[in-house]
């Protein structure tokens, strides 16, 4: 699902004062005639012609050759023009309007987790073709020192650009540029400036991301009136950092798959000693124990319950409960009991104790037999004996 | 507290066992008519079995209270007990008109059976001078029963010294 967000950023336009040989040459269909007044040499107080060395520009048109889907031919615009006609030259050669800003030393490139980004030009008006070409390699050698990215590809072909540019939605803009696999894609939009812009060359920017947030709306950069390759990719630079910034982070690589189990031990008094392969893990109630996948040995100890002993599978990624119910120790319990007994004993009164009245009784019955005995051989009973029939 | 119990329930019925296995006490009873006391030199009293198959068990014949009672067994099984005539005249007791001995014996333990009790007043220690009734017994007899032997002169003699 994407949800990506264009922001086609407005914005006044800079001017770039093109050479008077480039802007006779727009008029006419021929894009050589462009070629060479946009690679005329430009006597510009623009700085930067040699860029710094963290953008020493590879070639630009040479993409991850999976991801290339356009051929690799360098566009005219970056060839160096062999000459400049004077004919097609006129004398105004321009310098950069004022306003174009020195570009800042650029800090150290960020790095960031790749993405498959693609830039796209989209041109409307009249708008020379090499000039747009030489915007979009200035585009992709600018992003090179920004972006670490698993491929970086432009669109070369009109057919995907014509498509984007008809899009309305980001969704299709994105799909409009599937076949190159992009993720993150870089829509440079390159107008002629209208207006007190009237003449110049000026480019706004859009960032179009699968599941990312709005970028912030770009300024939109002049490039002037000559198209310099150099120049361009150091202007880029800066005007593509909060592009830069808004290209959401690649998503998280998925969890390697677990290769432990937990166990839950359970035990039904506290105290136990709790032992799994014979390691002590420690007295109940314990903590969830990581164990490696398959049996193991689970012992549990404690004072007065009976020792016990369980066989257990962990399995990798699961959460494996043992209830271990404890019992008492008969030999414990009689001894309770006993103690129990031999305290309601000391709770009865000493005549109430059942050995008190077994010595009374056996002493009555001593008494008796003693006096019966003693009746008996004290001789004989009152009277005559007589004996009995036989 | 049933162990107690039970201890003291045991000790009773043996104490009352002792106490109740005692030979029975029993009295004969001889009441003299136109009899008197001078003239009874000796008293003999026979218990015979009415049985033929039940006897008192032959015995040498035994002294008691100084000699003054003899018991014996005659050779038809017959007991008899001669009272010396000094004894019966202390014993002596007038009951109007009449005297009366009673002498007490004990035992008799043995087989049961019917005994005829007959009593005699002999002078001279061997002339019987009275006639006496038949006394029917079960014998042996139950504790303190009294048997009642009834004695008067003979016809024709002088029993008055």
């Amino acid at each position: 699902m994407l949800r990506a967000m264009t922001r086609w950023i407005t914005g006044a336009a800079w001017v770039v004062m093109l050479t008077t040989a480039h802007a006779t040459a727009l008029a006419q269909p021929s894009g050589d005639a462009g070629t060479g007044s946009a690679t005329a040499p430009a006597p510009s107080p623009t700085p930067a012609p040699t860029p710094p060395p963290a953008r020493t520009p590879a070639p630009a048109r040479t993409p991850p050759p999976a991801r290339t889907p356009a051929p690799a031919t360098p566009p005219p615009a970056q060839t160096p023009p062999p000459a400049q006609t004077p004919a097609q030259t006129p004398p105004p050669v321009t310098t950069t309007p004022p306003q174009t800003p020195s570009p800042p030393p650029q800090a150290p490139p960020d790095v960031r987790p790749g993405h498959d980004l693609c830039v796209a030009v989209i041109t409307t008006g009249a708008v020379p073709a090499d000039a747009a070409t030489a915007l979009r390699d200035g585009i992709v050698e600018a992003l090179r020192g920004l972006v670490t990215s698993r491929a970086l590809v432009a669109v070369d072909d009109d057919t995907t650009r014509s498509q984007i540019a008809a899009c309305t939605d980001d969704a299709c803009r994105l799909a409009a540029v599937g076949p190159t696999g992009a993720d993150v894609l870089v829509i440079a939009s390159l107008a002629r400036g209208t207006g007190s812009t009237r003449g110049q060359l000026v480019v706004t920017f859009a960032l179009v991301a699968a599941g990312a947030a709005a970028p912030p709306p770009g300024a939109p950069l002049p490039l002037g009136r000559t198209v310099d390759p150099a120049r361009i990719r150091d202007q880029l630079a800066p005007a593509l950092e909060p592009i830069v910034s808004a290209i959401p982070a690649p998503p998280p690589p998925p969890p390697p798959p677990p290769t432990t189990g937990i166990a839950l031990v359970g035990v039904s008094a506290d105290g136990a000693r709790v032992r799994i392969d014979g390691r002590p893990v420690g007295e109940s109630p314990i903590e969830p124990v990581e164990l490696e996948p398959g049996e193991h040995r689970l012992e549990v100890e404690l004072a007065g319950w009976v020792r016990h002993r369980a066989r257990f599978t962990i399995t990798a990624g699961e959460t494996t409960r043992v209830d271990v119910p404890l019992r008492r120790d008969p030999r414990v319990l009689r001894a309770e009991q006993d103690e129990r007994d031999r305290r309601a004993d000391e709770s009865i009164p000493w005549w109430r104790r059942w050995y008190t009245i077994g010595g009374a009784a056996a002493a009555v019955t001593a008494i008796t037999v003693v006096v019966v005995v003693a009746a008996s051989s004290s001789g004989e009973p009152e009277g005559v004996p007589v004996p009995g029939l036989r | 507290m049933t162990r107690a119990r039970c201890i003291l329930l045991s000790t009773v019925v043996a104490a009352l066992a002792a106490g109740c296995g005692g030979d029975p006490v029993w009295t004969v009873r001889t009441t003299m008519i136109r009899v008197g006391a001078g003239a009874v030199d000796r008293l003999d009293l026979t218990m015979r079995t009415r049985d033929p198959d039940t006897r008192f068990p032959a015995r040498m014949a035994t002294t008691y209270e100084g000699g003054s009672i003899t018991t014996a067994i005659n050779p038809d099984g017959q007991l008899v007990v001669s009272i010396d005539g000094a004894r019966v005249q202390a014993g002596l007791r007038d009951d109007g008109g009449s005297l009366v001995y009673e002498e007490t014996f004990h035992g008799g333990d043995g087989e049961a059976g019917l005994v005829i009790m007959t009593g005699a007043v002999l002078r001279d220690g061997t002339l019987p001078i009275t006639t006496s009734t038949e006394t029917y017994a079960n014998f042996p007899p139950q504790d303190e029963e009294v048997f009642e032997v009834t004695i008067q002169c003979m016809v024709a003699m002088d029993c008055s010294m």
